[in-house]
């Protein structure tokens, strides 16, 4: 039976700088949660007319949303394209999630970070304002 | 419609002779009518991002993890 330890190396600036409440994590992940699924073409458009299309890293990225948030309530709102609005809420989750990279190359486990929080939208979408 | 029925059927020639005349200024428009609708539909479809609302949610039951389903 094959074996591979955990690396957490990464970790160690998170213990440092300890959890905040806020959305991101200190090493700058958030998770993401919306009950449905987000729709958007897979190829960059001939005529991006809003700029949503870029390339970051060699790969294609779609900005496809902006997501504002109340810390002071812990109430978040996704725009989604430009007709939708989501509203959803800042949840702490019950058992941390760990987040794992299984590196195919190095055949090496990293713990990249552990997340505290989502955000959550289980809302139907609202139309704009 | 009734009207425009009893209408057309009172006077033969005149609908006709209307209808024709629509029907040419019909066909003189499709080229760039068809041209920019084709154009306008592309950028819509190209761009439209939306979340396609599920009514509820759904956790399926657990399996067993194996090794290559880690490494995937």
């Amino acid at each position: 039976m094959p074996a591979v330890t955990i690396s957490v190396s990464k970790l160690q600036n998170l213990f440092q700088e300890g959890d905040g409440t806020t959305i991101a994590t200190p090493l700058g992940n958030t998770l993401l949660e919306i009950q449905g699924d987000l729709q958007f073409p897979s190829e960059p458009p001939s005529n991006d007319e809003d700029e949503r299309f870029s390339e970051y890293e060699e790969e294609n990225v779609v900005r496809f949303g902006v997501l504002s948030f109340d810390s002071e309530y812990k109430k978040a709102t996704l725009y989604v394209g430009e007709k939708q609005r989501l509203l959803g809420s800042v949840v702490k989750l019950e058992t941390p999630l760990g987040l794992l990279k299984f590196d195919h190359e190095t055949n090496r486990v990293e713990l990249e970070d552990v997340i505290n929080y989502k955000v959550i939208f289980k809302e139907r979408p609202l139309p704009i304002m | 419609a009734n009207k425009r029925q009893k209408t057309s059927k009172g006077s033969n020639s005149n609908p006709i002779e209307f209808f024709k005349s629509q029907y040419g200024t019909m066909q003189k428009k499709p080229d760039n009518q068809s041209v920019e609708e084709a154009n306008a539909d592309n950028t819509s479809e190209n761009v439209r991002i939306w979340v396609q609302y599920n009514e509820g949610f759904s956790n399926a039951v657990r399996k067993n993890v194996t090794w290559s389903s880690l490494w995937q």
